[in-house]
Order: structure tokens, then sequence, then C-alpha cells
């Protein structure tokens, strides 16, 4: 994640210790200022502790301030990179070993856990850096005015440092299963907002509002263990803050009916005492928030923990460009552990260059991951995959989109324009490209029926695209890319009984000399392949 | 859930939030525990003070009584500490309790997806944390704490006492000039993130596609770009809280030693005793340090109040209720059975996205007792939007939808639902197991029955591969299932419901052959003596129907009504 932005952090250091001795320097001072005043010495005494008063009164704000803005400054930017870690560390695996419907985990790491753990970090920091600041320079003073008050100080204040840290630590395993219940919450709403429709038909949409209030529950207990943990250190916090402060005062007086100690310094020392005692307040609430920080990251690494579903080679030794065959050699996928059945058993396919080749088979036999492992989507557990010769395992992603292009059979329509939808295919496509393979999909006149045509926006708060629609976009897609190679699963299942042939005859003129690999259920296309390969399930 | 504009600046106090008694406890409770902390303060100052003017020798009392009322107030604060923390957690889990299930009621009638909604009522309404459990104690306590003190400061010393209060009182009037801006910024920051949770979830549903085209390497620079971007508001947001910040905290600072320094130079004329002094020196900064908190937290979480505000503002918005338990209407008239009664569409007119954007128009449609009407046309005529407006979970703008001539609005909708079975186009299963999934149809189901259902529609395969049977999960973070086994499953679930008017949205998608016929099979028994309505294109589903309806784009509304009229062949829809 690159190194850590030293010199910023640095800055924010030492502009908050800074900050918090001018804090205590402030209330020390002007203790000094008003007993020393009360015995009434001559005005010009007084000037160097009135101008000290008003230095550190400015010096506090405006110290503070900075550290602030670094602090902040250094936890965004480290937001920023650790979201990008995470979209690196998610990538590969889709859409195999990450099914697209774990997305409510992934989007709540994308757009909480991250900015919990930062906010930890820079919350800790801070106050960590004021609170060492204040105990060293606290305990400094007092030790050179009554060693015994400096111990005092220094036991009372490290006390509290370990009272805090503590209850973070008992506290922190109900922060981590608080962030859990979070993070379930979030998946919990989006299935509640897929559903509701279905439920709300079904008359049963207490079944989601019960879950919801389950994991409320549990994060409400989790909560209140977590508040009890750190109210706890507070109030042990502040009962050690109050016996400080008496002992250093006993001390104090001790000094001061021995002679050693004037009553102007012992006023010094009581209130520097009180400055300090009160900076380290809000030390427990600061390594609580630690604590939590430290469960969304733990959250964060499990899912960077996951197996990739296939590890994309350095190098790129995809085939030069032209048409190209396809073949799988006794491919097996294994399950998901536990699951007693494989996925694939000893597959094995051959597509030459030009060959149209069909799978069928019953809904579950394993079409859609053949599929998946010739694009290198998914890597076989045994066996070969390979594009024009070559095992897709030694092509880099880009090399195989250049061979191959994908139709899944749920086309994913993005909120973006028509024209960008149909563009990731080919980036730089002309508007008279993108129509043109709109027209072979029949989807012109839809097109031209668009109020802003190839700049409508679609997807989500866009215009709304039926299941039909998408299946013919993703067709426009796949005939865009250019590649010479069409992987299509199930492409005409959300298609009517007149367009569905009509559009897949389209598309076979259109392929021209392509090879196809189509998935299919419906035999009664085979007639236009020149193989149809059959599928048992396993 | 529109991203773009962020209401009108609100002020600190949401009143549409403490309109909730939830929050007002809270709070109430908050609020008496700071006072009571603060008077352990003033305690505390006061047997300090006395305590150091005693040893210069120029007070009564002695060192052991007033030691004993520092540690009093250390005991009490350390109470107050425990039960504050415990209060705020409460009150914020409860209130965000609240919002989160007005919020999921809510978002089902928007149209920002499932993504916005997470957004919100995940890291939006945790950001009320901060403004529920601290930000509103604090601003309540700020009214009311200086003022107490301040009447201490100034029977101490009233010159101190002026001092402060003109402090106390450039301390609103500061803060709410940066507040402000910062608000409005704070609205904007909150739609930012919302948008970028929006545009994540958008990005990972789409992700398989962009990697199959090698295009995912250009994915990870759009994320870059919205985290900088992000970065960048978050940080100009950031510098305007923290000036004011800067300009509150050095306020404070002056005002203490702008009493401490003429405290001093009156103490060396006489005009004031050390002691009273010295506790107004520790009594002041805690006179100001209520209002800088309340400031403090007020920018910390004006990101929870933007937050708090969208979904408010989603919660109050006009539109009926998608989940109809909201809908709680005095005695509605009972729903006439469908087995009985006809079910029709009498010039409909239904508008979604933009308004004036027809998806029906003038549709006409009569289905008798008992008969199975199958609808088909082209994709994108409204089909599935005909089959949501018999649900009850879309209302046209024009025209009605009745039962036995009754209007269905005025009907109760959860009574009406008991007679309906629905399949959509895209069946969700719940991540709970399969059996729970079947028994959404028929909660006394027995597993028998279960299994001889999905059977019955062609599941038999799936049943043999799935190694827990019944209990097997699915859903999110189940059991990976094909599209075809999700939609037998959903299939059966539909058929497993005793319902008297069925309908079905493509039943036989993503099923191969085999289990396309169980299904047609089936579909003709459990289609006896029930009305039907089936979205297909499919011929063999088509074969069921007593009457196919074409729906189409682009007719005539006056043909549509004389074939309405003659409850003939054709349903037509105006586009």
């Amino acid at each position: 994640m690159g190194p850590p932005p030293t010199r910023a952090l640095a800055a924010a250091t030492g502009s908050g210790a800074l900050s918090s001795l001018a804090g205590i320097g402030l209330l020390a001072t002007s203790g000094w200022l008003i007993t020393r005043a009360s015995q009434r010495p001559p005005v010009l005494d007084l000037a160097i502790a009135v101008g000290m008063v008003q230095a550190f009164a400015l010096a506090r704000g405006v110290a503070r301030y900075a550290e602030r803005l670094e602090v902040h400054g250094v936890s965004l930017a480290i937001l920023s990179r650790l979201r990008l870690w995470l979209f690196d560390t998610v990538e590969p695996l889709v859409p195999a070993r990450l099914p697209v419907h774990r997305e409510g985990a992934v989007l709540h790491g994308f757009v909480a856990d991250t900015e919990t753990v930062t906010e930890a970090v820079a919350r800790a920091t801070a106050t960590v850096t004021e609170t060492t600041a204040a105990i060293a320079t606290g305990t400094a003073l007092a030790w050179l005015l009554v060693p015994a008050a400096g111990a005092v100080m220094l036991g009372a204040t490290v006390l509290m440092v370990a009272l805090s840290w503590l209850a973070a630590r008992v506290g922190g395993r109900a922060a981590r299963s608080a962030g859990e219940a979070r993070a379930d919450l979030a998946s919990s709403i989006i299935e509640t907002v897929r559903s509701a429709p279905e439920l709300a038909a079904f008359g049963r949409a207490d079944l989601t509002a019960e879950r919801l209030e389950r994991i409320r529950r549990r994060a409400l207990e989790s909560a209140l263990r977590q508040a009890a943990a750190t109210g706890a250190a507070r109030l042990l916090a502040t009962w050690a803050a109050g016996a400080g402060l008496i002992g250093v005062a006993t001390a104090g007086l001790q000094a001061h009916a021995q002679g050693r100690l004037s009553g102007v310094w012992l006023a010094v020392l009581l209130l520097a005492a009180l400055a300090v005692l009160d900076s380290c307040a809000g030390l427990p609430a600061a390594l609580a928030a630690l604590a939590t920080g430290d469960g969304a990251a733990r959250r964060l690494l499990r899912l960077g923990s996951v197996l990739p579903a296939a590890r994309e080679p350095g190098q790129d030794r995809s085939p030069a460009p032209g048409p190209v065959g396809a073949e799988l050699r006794r491919v097996e996928v294994d399950g998901p552990a536990g699951a007693a059945a494989p996925i694939l058993r000893e597959t094995s396919l051959r597509v030459e260059p030009g060959q149209r080749v069909c799978l069928v088979g019953p809904s579950g036999c394993g079409k859609t991951s053949a599929l998946r492992v010739l694009l290198h989507l998914l890597e076989p557990s045994r066996g070969l995959a390979t594009i024009g010769g070559v095992n897709v395992a030694e092509m880099t992603r880009s090399g195989i989109a250049r061979h191959a292009a994908w139709l899944d059979e749920d086309v994913h329509v993005f909120a973006a324009s028509l024209g960008s939808n149909l563009r990731l295919a080919r980036p730089g496509a002309s508007d008279e490209e993108c129509l043109e393979v709109l027209t072979r999909v029949g989807l012109a006149d839809w097109c031209t029926a668009l109020p802003g045509g190839l700049s409508t926006r679609l997807g989500a708060q866009g215009r709304p695209v039926s299941a039909g629609e998408r299946q013919r976009l993703g067709m426009a897609r796949a005939l865009l890319s250019g590649a010479s190679l069409l992987m299509l699963d199930e492409p005409s299942s959300h298609l009517d009984a007149v367009t569905g042939p009509e559009v897949l005859g389209e598309l076979f003129d259109a392929a021209g000399s392509r090879s196809i690999v189509l998935a299919s259920h419906e035999p009664e296309l085979a007639g236009r392949f020149d193989a149809v390969v059959l599928m048992e399930p396993g | 859930m529109t991203l773009s504009a962020p209401g009108p600046s609100r002020g600190p106090l949401e009143s549409r939030l403490l309109a909730r008694p939830a929050v007002r406890r809270s709070i109430a409770a908050s609020v008496g525990l700071g006072l009571v902390s603060s008077a352990s303060v003033v305690v505390q100052a006061l047997a300090l003070a006395g305590l150091l003017a005693w040893a210069m020798g120029s007070g009564p009392g002695g060192p052991v009584p007033a030691l004993l009322w520092v540690a009093g107030a250390a005991v009490v604060r350390g109470a107050c500490g425990l039960a504050g923390e415990v209060v705020a957690v409460r009150g914020a889990e409860a209130t965000k309790a609240v919002l989160r299930a007005e919020l999921v009621q809510g978002a089902l009638r928007a149209s920002g997806g499932a993504g916005g909604a997470a957004t919100l009522a995940g890291r939006g309404l945790d950001a009320l944390d901060a403004y529920v459990g601290r930000c509103l104690p604090d601003l309540l306590l700020a009214a009311v704490v200086p003022l107490a003190l301040l009447a201490v400061v100034g029977t101490l010393d009233w010159l101190s006492g002026i001092t402060l209060l003109v402090a106390a009182l450039l301390f609103p009037l500061f803060g709410m000039l940066v507040g402000q801006s910062s608000g409005s910024r704070a609205a904007r920051r909150w739609g930012q993130i919302e948008a970028f949770g929006v545009q994540i979830a958008d990005l990972f549903e789409g992700l398989p596609v962009l990697r199959a085209f090698g295009r995912s390497t250009e994915q990870r620079q759009r994320v870059a770009e919205a985290g900088e971007a992000l970065r960048r508001a978050g940080l100009s947001t950031l510098r305007v809280a923290l000036l004011s910040a800067l300009v509150l905290d050095t306020l404070a600072s002056v005002a203490v030693a702008l009493v401490a320094v003429p405290l001093g130079l009156r103490l060396v004329g006489g005009s004031v005793s050390l002691a009273s002094a010295l506790a107004v020196l520790i009594v002041a900064p805690e006179v100001v340090l209520p209002l800088r908190r309340a400031s403090a937290e007020f920018h910390e979480s004006t990101e929870g109040l933007a937050a708090a505000g969208r979904v408010l503002d989603l919660v109050g918005s006009a539109g009926p209720p998608l989940l109809s338990s909201l809908a709680v209407r005095a005695r509605p008239p009972a729903a006439p059975d469908p087995a009985r009664a006809a079910v029709e569409l009498r010039g409909v007119r239904v508008e979604l996205g933009a308004p004036g954007a027809a998806v029906l128009d003038e549709a006409w449609l009569r289905i008798e007792p008992g008969e199975t009407v199958a609808l088909t046309g082209r994709n994108g005529a409204g089909k599935s939007t005909t089959l949501l407006l018999l649900l009850g979970l879309l209302r046209p703008v024009g025209g009605t939808v009745s039962v036995g001539g009754v209007d269905l609005a005025a009907l109760d909708v959860e009574a009406w639902r008991r007679r309906l079975a629905y399949l959509p186009e895209r069946p969700t299963l719940l991540s709970a197991t399969l059996a729970d999934n079947l028994r959404l149809g028929d909660p006394t189901a027995e597993d028998g029955h279960l299994l001889e259902v999905l059977a019955s529609v062609g599941g038999a395969g799936l049943l043999r591969r799935l190694p827990q049977g019944l209990l097997t999960p699915v859903g999110e973070g189940g059991r990976p299932l094909s599209a075809g086994e999700r939609q037998l499953i959903a299939l059966a679930r539909t058929l497993l419901r005793p319902a008297s008017l069925l309908l079905l949205d493509e039943p036989s998608a993503h099923l191969d052959r085999a289990a396309e016929a169980a299904a047609i099979d089936t579909l003709r028994r459990c289609l006896g003596g029930r009305s039907a309505l089936v979205v297909s294109h499919r011929p063999a589903v088509l074969g069921l129907a007593d009457r196919v309806v074409t729906l189409e784009a682009g007719s005539f509304q006056a043909a549509a009504r004389e074939s309405s009229a003659q409850s003939s062949g054709t349903m037509v829809a105006r586009l």
C-alpha cells in the first residue's frame, strides 16, 4: 500500500504535542500569575507571565488546528490507498469465487470499513500524541518542583493509560461483533430491497423485517457491551485522575509545610496537574475507537484472504490476432470445500477456428463453469484450457479479451450511457460502429426512440432496460468487441419466441467466420451448429 | 434516492428527529448526567481554590475537607462518565433502529437501488451515533451549563463574569457564521459518499463482464478517481470545520487569558480575594467548554445530520408504501375472490421513471373467473408492469384496476394478496435454507409436500445434487445455483401457494426442456379452477391459456376501448 506519509505524520505529531503543551502552560502560568499577584509584587514582575499567558492562549488553538488538518489529510490519503488495495484484492475473485450476491459485504467493506479503519487510526494518533506530550511535560514539571508529586503524577497517568487500554481490549471483542452485525445489516438491507415485491406478494414482508430486527439486536447488545467497557474505563480513569490530583496536592502541601515549595509554585503544581489529568480523559474513547477500527481491518483482511479464482500471469503469451479455436482438455473443477459433487468432471471440448459448437445439457450440469474455465475466469482444479493453442493461464485478461468475447446469462447494464455500455467491449468504437451492432441485434428502433440516442443514461437512475433489451445489449457488446471467438451463455433465454431465433440468426450472420461456443438448455437450436456437445450433470 | 441536490441547510436541531420519543428520552438522560458532571467540576474548582488560598495563608479551612470534596467530585464525575457512555449508545442505537426501519420501507418505493439504501442505512446512520449520542446533548448542555457557571463566576467576581459572558455570547455567533457554510458542505459531501456507494455497487455487479472484456484495470482507475474526489471534498469540508474549531478554540483560550490577566492585576490592587480569583480561573475554561464541545461535535456530526436529513426526506416523501404493513387503513372492504369475480384493468396509465414517460397507457384487460390469460408481446411492452399493478405494488396514474367492480386501491391489500401467487421475472432467493424459501409459498407445508411440488416442476435432479437436501442454504452466502435451478425453486414456491389468481412472469425461463415439460404439466393441473395471468413467449406456455392477449405498443386508444368492450383478443396500450 505504499509507504506511510511520514513527513505529514511528523508534522501532525509535532503540532499535537505543541498544542497540548500550550494548554498546560496556559493554566499553570495563569495560576502562577494570580498567586504571585496576591503577594502584591511590583506590577513589572508580572509582565512576563502576562505575556506568556497570552502567547500560550494563541499558540494552543493554532497548533491544534495544524494538527487536526495534518491528521485528517493523512487519514484521507490512506483511505484512498486502502480502497484501491481492496479493489485489487477483490477484482480477481469475481465472478467464480465471489458470486455477485456477496456484494453486500464488499460494498460495506468499500464504503464503511475502510473509513472506520482510517478514522480510528487518525483519532488514536491524535489523542495518543497529545496525551504522551502532556504526561511527559507534566511529570517533568512536577518532578522538578516536588519529586514525590512527579512520581504520583506519572503513576496516575500511566494507570489511566493502562485502564483505557485494558477496557479497549475487553471492549474489542464487542466492537468486532458490533462491526460484524453492521456488515450483516448492509447485506440484509440489500436483500430486503431486492426481494421486496415477492415478499409483499407472499404477504411475508415480516421475514426480512424479522431478520433485520435480529441483527439489530445483536448490534445493540454488542454496542452496549462495548459502551459498558469504555464507560467503566472512563469511570476508573476519572477516579484515578481524582486520586492522582489528591496525591499531587498532598505531596505539594507536605513540601510547602516543610518550606521546600512556595505557595506560588504550589499553585503552579496543582493547576498543571489538573490540566494534565484532564487531557488524559479522552483516552478511553480514542482507544475504543481503535478497537472498532481493528475489527473493520480484520474484516477487510478476511475478504483479502479468499483464494483468487484464477491467477493472472505477468506476461501475455496470447496467440497472434486472427481466427482461433479453443479447447478444454480433461478439465475438472472441484466444488467448494465440503461439497460432495465436483462442479465439472473430466470435461473435454474442441472448437476449431470458425466452428460453431453448442453445449447442451440440463440446468446445473456445468455449462457456465465450462465457459468460465475457457475464459480463465475460473482456474480448473485439473486439466487444461487453451485458446488458439495457448494455455489461457498464460494469457492476460486483455489478451483473452482480444480473442474471446463473453455474453453472460444475466447481462449487467451499468449506470452509464448506452454508448459507454457498448464501448466497454471496445473503447475506440465510433458511433457508427455502435449503431451498426445495435441494428444487427434488432435494437436500432429502440435506440432511435431513446431521448438522447447513444448518450441516453441507462441502469439505476437512468432509463429502465427490460430483460430482452439487456440480452440484446449484451450481444451487441460481444459483436462490437471484434473477438474471433464468441462464448454465449443462454443468449436467448429472455427473448420472445419470435425474436429469440431471429436475433440468434442475425447474430450468426453477423458473426461471419467467428467461432461460437453457445451454452443452452434448448436443443431446438441445435440445427444451426457444426457440432452439438451433450453435457450430463457432473 | 436522487443523488443531486442536498436539501436546504437545516439548523443543528433536527426537529423531525426530536419528534421521536426514543430520541427525546435519551437526550434528556444525557443532559441530566452532563449537568451533574458540571456541578462536580465547580465543586472541585472551589475545593482546590480554597486549598491553595489556605496554603497561601489567606483563607480559612484546611487540607482534609478540601481534598475530600475533590475526591467526592471525582467519584460523581466518574459515575456520570460510565452512565453517559451507555445512555449515548442506547439512544443512538434506538434512533437508528427507528430510522432504519422507516428507511427500508422508504427505499422500497424509491429508485436508487439496493446499493444506495444499504449505504444510507449502514454508513449513513452510523454517522448519527455522534449526533444523537453526543452532539444533541452537548448542544442542550451548551445552552444551560454556561449560564449556571456564569452565575457562579459572577458571585465570585462580577467583572470576570462579564468578560466570560461576552465571550460566551460571541461563541454562538461565530459558530453560526462558520457552521452555515460547513453544513451545506457536509450535505454535499454526504451526497458524494452515497453516490460512491451506488457507483461501487454498480461496478461490482458488472465486474464479471468487465473482467471478461479485459476492462477491469480501467475500473481501478475509476475507483481511484472517485476516491480522490471524495478525499478532496472531505478535505475542503474539514478545512472549514477545523477553521471554525480554530476560531472557537482561540476564543476559549483568549477568554481564559482575558480573565486571568486582569484578575492578577486586580489582586495586586487587593480588590479581589485569592480564593475567588483561583476559583474563577479554574471554572473559566469550563464556562466555554460546553460551547466549544458542542460546536466541535456539531461539525463532526454534520455528516450524520446530513444523512439523517436524507433518511427523513425519504421517509417523509409521498408515494404509496410498497410493503403494505405501513398502509393499514380503517376497515377496508374484504377483497372479492378472483375465483368468483372478474379482475379488470380499465384505461390504465402507468409512468415509471421520468414523469410523462408512460410504460402503459390506456390499457384494458379483463380476466374472467377461472380463466387463464396469457400475456405476450415485444420486450419492454409493459407485461411485467401489468403484473405489478394487479399485485397492488404499483398504482396507476390514470384508470383503475378493479376486482369484482371494486377498485383495488380501496381494498385491504394484505387480504387481496393472500389470494395471489406471484412469480417475478427475476426471482430472489432469501439467504436461508431451501425449505425456508419454499415455505414462503405455504408456511404450513410439510417436507414431503415441498419435495413433491419441487419434483413435480422438474426439480428432482436438483434435489439429487444437493447433499443436504431441503436444509441446503441457498441465496447470498449459500450454495451457488444456476439460473435454471433458481427458477425451479421459485416456481415451486409459487405453486405451493393456495391462491385463486396466479401471476406468473415467464414461468419457464431458464428451464431446460425436460424441466419445462414437467413444469407445463404441473401448471396445467394447478390452473384448473383458478384464474391466471401468465406472461410468456414460449409456445408451450401459451398453449396453456384459454386466451392469448398481445400487448402492443403504438395502437390507438379507440381500438383499445372497442376491443375491451367486446372482451376479445387484444389488450392494447398506446405509448
